[in-house]
């Protein structure tokens, strides 16, 4: 038989074969070119760290954080994509065990028909369960159920020495806390088991509230935090000085059936899977300007009526994921691609580092097209974003000058002890990062312990030089 | 409930396809080569713990053409009545290669037309007899026009969207589908080593369009659906034009 045949798939040696590609993330920034493996096995990945030579390794899920956290220009990337497959779901206990490269929309898929929904879950469907632990990811709920690694019973990760450990918070718990958030740096994440979350109905019950200063926004979000299960909001990022603040409050919590209109409680966990509008190209230029950004955001709260205060029933994917509906809205940015520059700081320093960073984009003249604050609770993994305090996301158009905005931004989140989220950065410093992360040595102590030649690697580990202790 | 068999269940578009057709509550048997039991084996158990349905492995190779009949017969005795079948086997290999190598084309054909002959032909003759049936085989916008870059790899793909034409000439009238999906280029292992990135569809995009147009009774379908116009301009660019592209 001509072996020759089977060379796109067939594994030598048990290492799958590598094809030279270019992978981007979702901030379309950064993309090198790379050796890119796609293993169909557990014993695939074994394959592939034996067969590394002296290249560097790294996971890579959908590529849906922003920046570079995902790329690995010059070595091997390993594409999680068949790496999908459900191992076991109790629909009794809403226990489930997956390999790493599942999407988050495959396991609502599996398990709201049975009454059960993701304990945790970031504002977009599509990236995979082991590209979400490594970030240990956050959500709106993030002020009562923390972030997604509170939820995860146990993973099995591929370390460099070529072994499969199994770890949780009570087994090799450093292991286990260094990997929740540790951006695929200690390993490959091969299998984990996630405790689901109990729901009666795929429907959100939601209210939206119109605010008009940020002293008003953080107050009426910090009443809402106290009795509600979600919690996010969307300010406008081009309003002038004095109206700064002004925006949306949405709050949320599971729908039970009595909430329901007649003809949904027969079927209240349908499940709507229209599929997204896509872009079909992406345009030279960015569309997305400071005229449409003020057009688009006053447009927007004109749309949401005069009223303050509204409530409403929306479907989960309506209310989870609203991004989701057009497919790549990245290539709105054009080419040059965007930068999602996300913070926290502490939340007595909430309001004036929020409001700074609002003042200085629209000093600069870089307006964001998409701002959202949050509150968030306690970190989980040593190299986690949140904090408790005050989170801030600002969508911005790469354009001339902005990077150099973005270096004063990082000065102020640094002065009023806060950090930058590693799932959205491109472009930190090694000084800024060892400022805003304190528990950065003692995760490298683990970093060393199971991973001393640095096998698993990336470009952000290389532009924050994630191997030592000092930034030069 | 329905019974539908996935050939080349181990492809990238397969697999999604396969747990749509599964989240509709049907049974499912998944065939490959035997040395992708493991795979198999583990996909069988993915679709059960997803959506609770039974799923069945069976082994078949696209290149032993004289035991693929056979191999349907089995399928029937041991699986059960086929209601649905899927030809996603196919291979692409370099064109280049293709051109120098008359045995490796022979062979790539072997998979991606001969073999499709074989199985649905076989299987629609059972379908015809009970008047019942779905039948789904791959196309692509590379079989729509000649280009130097792969017409090896088109040329079958445009002989089983023929096929599959006369097929359902055949059946019609008899309440037997017979669907041909022509997918752009989507993330799977066939297009590993493609440079562009975001170029390439999802296959769980890709795999629910199919979904949808098996239950809509549809014919043909470009998958996602802005193919077919990229498609109808190119085939249809005047040749002083084509011969100069680097298509
Ligand atoms: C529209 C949108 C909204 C978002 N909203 C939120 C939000 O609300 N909250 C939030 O926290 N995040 C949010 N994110 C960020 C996103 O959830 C994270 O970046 C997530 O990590 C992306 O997962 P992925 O599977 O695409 O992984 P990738 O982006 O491919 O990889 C992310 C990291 O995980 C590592 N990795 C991936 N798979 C593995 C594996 N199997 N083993 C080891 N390492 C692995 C990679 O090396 C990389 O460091 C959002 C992103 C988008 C595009
Ligand atoms: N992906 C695209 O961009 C694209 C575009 C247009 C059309 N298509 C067509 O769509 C279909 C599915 O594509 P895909 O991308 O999902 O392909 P893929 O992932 O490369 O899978 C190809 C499948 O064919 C099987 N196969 C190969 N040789 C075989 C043989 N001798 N016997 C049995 N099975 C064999 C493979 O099995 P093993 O696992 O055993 O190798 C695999 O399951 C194919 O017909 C393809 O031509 C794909």
């Amino acid at each position: 038989m001509n072996r020759q045949s089977d060379s796109k798939r067939a594994a030598r040696g048990g290492c799958p074969p590598l094809f030279t590609e270019r992978l981007e993330s979702w901030g379309r920034l950064r993309s090198g070119l790379t050796q890119v493996a796609r293993p169909e096995l557990s014993s695939h990945l074994r394959g592939i760290l034996a067969a590394r030579t002296s290249k560097k390794v790294l996971g890579f899920g959908r590529g849906l954080s922003y920046g570079d956290a995902c790329i690995n220009t010059g070595n091997v990337t390993v594409k999680f994509n068949s790496l999908d497959h459900l191992l076991t779901f109790d629909p009794g206990k809403g226990i489930l065990t997956c390999e790493a490269g599942i999407t988050l929309e495959e396991i609502i898929r599996a398990v709201l028909p049975h009454g059960w929904f993701l304990p945790v879950t970031p504002g977009t469907c599509y990236p995979t369960i082991g590209g979400c632990f490594a970030a240990d990811v956050h959500g709106k709920n993030h002020h009562v159920d923390g972030s997604l690694a509170r939820h995860i019973r146990w993973i099995e990760i591929l370390t460099a020495s070529g072994k499969f450990a199994r770890c949780s918070r009570k087994k090799d718990r450093d292991l286990f806390l260094a990997t929740a958030g540790g951006m695929g740096l200690t390993g490959l994440i091969y299998r984990l088991s996630l405790k689901l979350k109990r729901v009666h109905t795929g429907y959100v019950y939601a209210e939206r509230i119109r605010v008009h200063s940020l002293r008003e926004m953080m107050d009426v979000i910090e009443v809402g935090d106290a009795d509600w299960e979600y919690s996010v909001s969307w300010l406008d990022g081009a309003a002038p000085d004095r109206e700064m603040g002004r925006g949306e409050i949405i709050l949320g919590r599971h729908a039970e059936p009595e909430q329901l209109s007649f003809k949904r409680r027969s079927s209240p966990f349908i499940i709507r899977t229209r599929p997204g509008i896509s872009l079909p190209v992406t345009s030279p230029v960015s569309l997305v300007g400071s005229l449409s950004t003020r057009l688009f955001n006053s447009l927007y709260l004109r749309r949401s009526g005069s009223r303050r205060k509204r409530r409403e029933i929306i479907p989960w994917n309506i209310f989870f994921y609203p991004l989701d509906a057009v497919r790549e809205w990245n290539r709105l940015y054009g080419r040059k691609g965007f930068v999602q520059y996300q913070f926290v700081a502490p939340d007595e320093a909430g309001y004036s580092a929020v409001g700074l960073a609002l003042q200085i984009c629209q000093r600069s003249g870089h307006i964001p097209s998409l701002a959202v604050l949050k509150r968030l609770g306690e970190k989980e993994g040593l190299l986690s974003f949140p904090m408790p305090g005050w989170t801030l996301a600002l969508d911005m158009p790469v354009r001339h000058g902005l990077f150099r905005m973005l270096d004063e931004l990082d000065r102020i989140v640094i002065d009023h002890g806060g950090r930058v989220y590693l799932a959205k950065d491109a472009r930190l410093s090694p000084g800024s990062f060892r400022a805003m992360y304190p528990s950065f040595p003692e995760w490298l102590e683990v970093k060393r312990r199971v991973d001393p030649e640095d096998v698993f690697s990336s470009d952000m580990s290389r532009r924050l030089a994630m191997n030592r202790e000092e930034a030069d | 409930m329905k019974n539908w068999l996935i050939l080349g269940a181990t492809s990238g578009i397969a697999v999604p396809l396969a747990r749509e057709l599964a989240s509709r509550g049907n049974r499912i048997c998944l065939a490959g080569r035997r040395e992708n039991s493991k795979r198999l084996e583990l996909l069988a158990q993915d679709l059960n713990a997803r959506f609770g349905v039974e799923a069945a492995v069976s082994y078949f190779d696209a290149v032993e053409l004289e035991r693929l009949e056979a191999f349907i017969d089995e399928v029937e005795e041991t699986f059960g009545r086929i209601d649905g079948v899927v030809y996603a086997a196919g291979l692409m290999e370099p064109q280049l290669h293709l051109q120098r190598d008359f045995t490796a084309a022979r062979r790539q054909h072997d998979i991606n037309y001969m073999a499709a002959v074989g199985l649905l032909g076989h299987t629609a003759r059972k379908m015809e007899a009970r008047r019942r049936g779905h039948i789904v085989a791959f196309g692509s916008p590379a079989g729509d026009r000649g280009r130097r870059s792969n017409y090896l790899y088109g040329a079958d793909k445009a002989a089983l969207h023929l096929f599959m034409e006369g097929l359902r000439h055949r059946l019609a009238g008899k309440r037997i589908t017979v669907l041909t999906v022509k997918p752009g280029p989507t993330d799977t292992p066939m297009t590993a080593g493609m440079r562009k990135p975001r170029f390439k569809a999802r296959p769980e995009d890709v795999a629910r369009d199919i979904a949808r147009a098996i239950d809509d009774k549809r014919t043909v379908i470009y998958t996602p659906a802005k193919w077919r116009y990229i498609m109808c301009v190119i085939r249809h660019l005047p040749w002083f034009i084509f011969k100069r592209l680097n298509l």
